[in-house]
């Protein structure tokens, strides 16, 4: 996003001096305390996270556990990606100056960028966490007001707009899907919130089927044959108050209006890191029956475009981009996946089965 | 049509991809997206890649080899409702885009209709909504003590 008014001018010059006081705050407050954390390995590659917090930053990364890799100091290799992970409730240090960042309460989330678009910051929920990222140094910070108040949201999908902005470069692309994998392929389900994403992969997961994630996963291109293949990136969960009976879930695991729980280590069996995708369904749970349906690619691609662009600010038109050249040549239907969360597994297993034919 | 300016998508805050022979806009301003299906999604291109507008219609004839002076009043109309909407804007011809030739030559459905724009408002929601999921504040203590299963 280009901005042109003074203000717009101001923000980027601001954006690139943010971005360098927030790294030297990080820097100067991790001398006094431990800043190695982990390093996952996400798409091929290798990111590593440091916190000021190891402790405490934990709780903020448990959606993340099932990518951690162990490696021999031999065989590291530096790291892809970095990110830089902090809050001011441990550094005792409160975040500079970012009332350029924000934005009316009645206008969309914006990102604002420098002048060559290549650090980005925004602003993220009530709470007002910075994202900020540079991306000729692929390094990123996340500075939060407290690990101990994250939202539940950012809880079951940490770091997302800045895995987003870092990820997009060289083809791959978050999406705001589903995906799971039967011996027959791996599909992935998209949708608006509330469509049956959730429910559906938490079905397969409990029939057996191999689970990447219940509302992000990262796509990018397969090295042979011209598919695509998913990525997984949340082993996290979260499920509608209503439903939690379907799954034998406890009121223990609610919080407000959703439950949020994490698949790791419990069905470490069952999460893939990666699966080449067959198809991609738009789920729908009328009650109709299994009925499968080819839709025109530009339907599904303006029900799976827009909402992924909604939900991930700053980097648009490379969102855009990327996922109508990864989606111009996968299969794509709608589905009626029932009333029974039982039998989604099976009516999913034999759509992804039917789609190879 | 008489004018001679230019037009280009909007710099700020309109983003837009071509599927198959549409093109989708998505104004990040309000969240409100666009489907611009042939010839409208050529009209379009061929403003984003420097066509004037005054060359419009012939250029427009050239690719799809008929006479179009009858449906001159209506790209004049839907020129003018791709800047009402803010999807384009005015701009010198040096300011334009591009789109390739195969590209353009592929948004051709004949034969020639009147180009519309539909606009859609059903995803405004999740662009003005922040948080993206709006849930209330708890604690991450919280979270970890959640069952898994």
């Amino acid at each position: 996003m280009t901005l042109g008014t003074d203000k717009g001018v101001s923000s980027m010059r601001r954006v690139e001096s943010l971005y360098q006081e927030v790294v030297e705050v990080f820097h100067r407050t991790v001398k006094h305390g431990v800043s190695a954390c982990m390093r996952l390995s996400a798409a091929n590659r290798r990111v590593d996270i440091l916190s000021v917090n190891p402790e405490q930053s934990g709780s903020y990364l448990k959606a993340l556990q099932h990518l951690v890799v162990e490696e021999e100091s031999a065989e590291r290799r530096s790291a892809d990606l970095t990110i830089l992970l902090m809050d001011s409730a441990t550094t005792g240090v409160q975040m500079p100056d970012i009332d350029l960042l924000k934005t009316p309460r009645e206008e969309p989330r914006k990102a604002f960028q420098s002048t060559d678009g290549r650090i980005l910051a925004s602003l993220e929920g009530e709470q007002a966490a910075l994202n900020i990222a540079n991306l000729n140094e692929n390094v990123a910070l996340l500075w939060l007001p407290s690990f101990e108040t994250v939202p539940g949201y950012q809880l079951a999908t940490p770091f997302r707009t800045i895995f987003n902005w870092l990820f997009c470069d060289g083809g791959y692309q978050l999406i705001h899907a589903a995906a799971v994998g039967f011996d027959e392929g791996g599909v992935l389900l998209s949708g608006k919130s509330g469509s049956g994403k959730t429910v559906a992969s938490l079905a397969c997961l409990q029939y057996g089927a191999r689970f990447l994630g219940d509302d992000f996963v990262i796509i990018g291109p397969a090295t042979t044959g011209g598919g695509i293949v998913a990525y997984s990136i949340y082993s996290s969960a979260r499920l509608h108050r209503e439903m939690m009976g379907s799954f034998g879930l406890s009121e223990a695991a609610l919080i407000d209006d959703k439950a949020l729980f994490f698949l790791y280590p419990e069905f470490s069996s069952q999460l893939s890191s990666e699966l080449p995708i067959r198809s991609v369904f738009l789920p729908n749970r009328k009650d109709a029956g299994s009925t499968c349906t080819r839709i025109p690619t530009v339907n599904l691609i303006r029900e799976v475009l827009v909402p992924t662009v909604a939900y991930l600010p700053g980097r648009e038109s490379v969102v855009l981009k990327n996922l109508t050249t990864l989606l111009s040549n996968t299969p794509f239907s709608s589905i009626d996946l029932g009333g029974d969360p039982k039998k989604i597994p099976d009516v999913l297993r034999r759509a992804v089965a039917g789609s190879r034919s | 049509m008489v004018q001679h300016t230019n037009l280009r998508a909007c710099q700020e805050g309109i983003i837009f991809e071509v599927i198959d022979q549409e093109i989708v806009v998505i104004s990040l301003a309000t969240g409100v997206y666009f489907s611009l299906k042939s010839p409208a999604s050529l009209v379009f291109a061929l403003l984003e890649s420097g066509c004037p507008q005054h060359e419009l219609v012939s250029r427009l004839e050239l690719l799809f080899d008929t006479k179009l002076d009858a449906h001159s009043n209506e790209i004049e109309s839907f020129v003018g409702s791709l800047v009402a909407e803010s999807i384009m804007e005015s701009c010198s011809s040096d300011q334009c885009g591009s789109f390739d030739l195969a590209t353009i030559e592929s948004l051709v459905v004949r034969p020639f209709q009147a180009p519309v724009i539909e606009k859609f408002d059903d995803m405004q929601d999740l662009f003005l909504l922040d948080p993206v999921h709006p849930i209330a504040q708890e604690s991450a203590r919280n979270a970890e003590d959640q069952i898994s299963r």
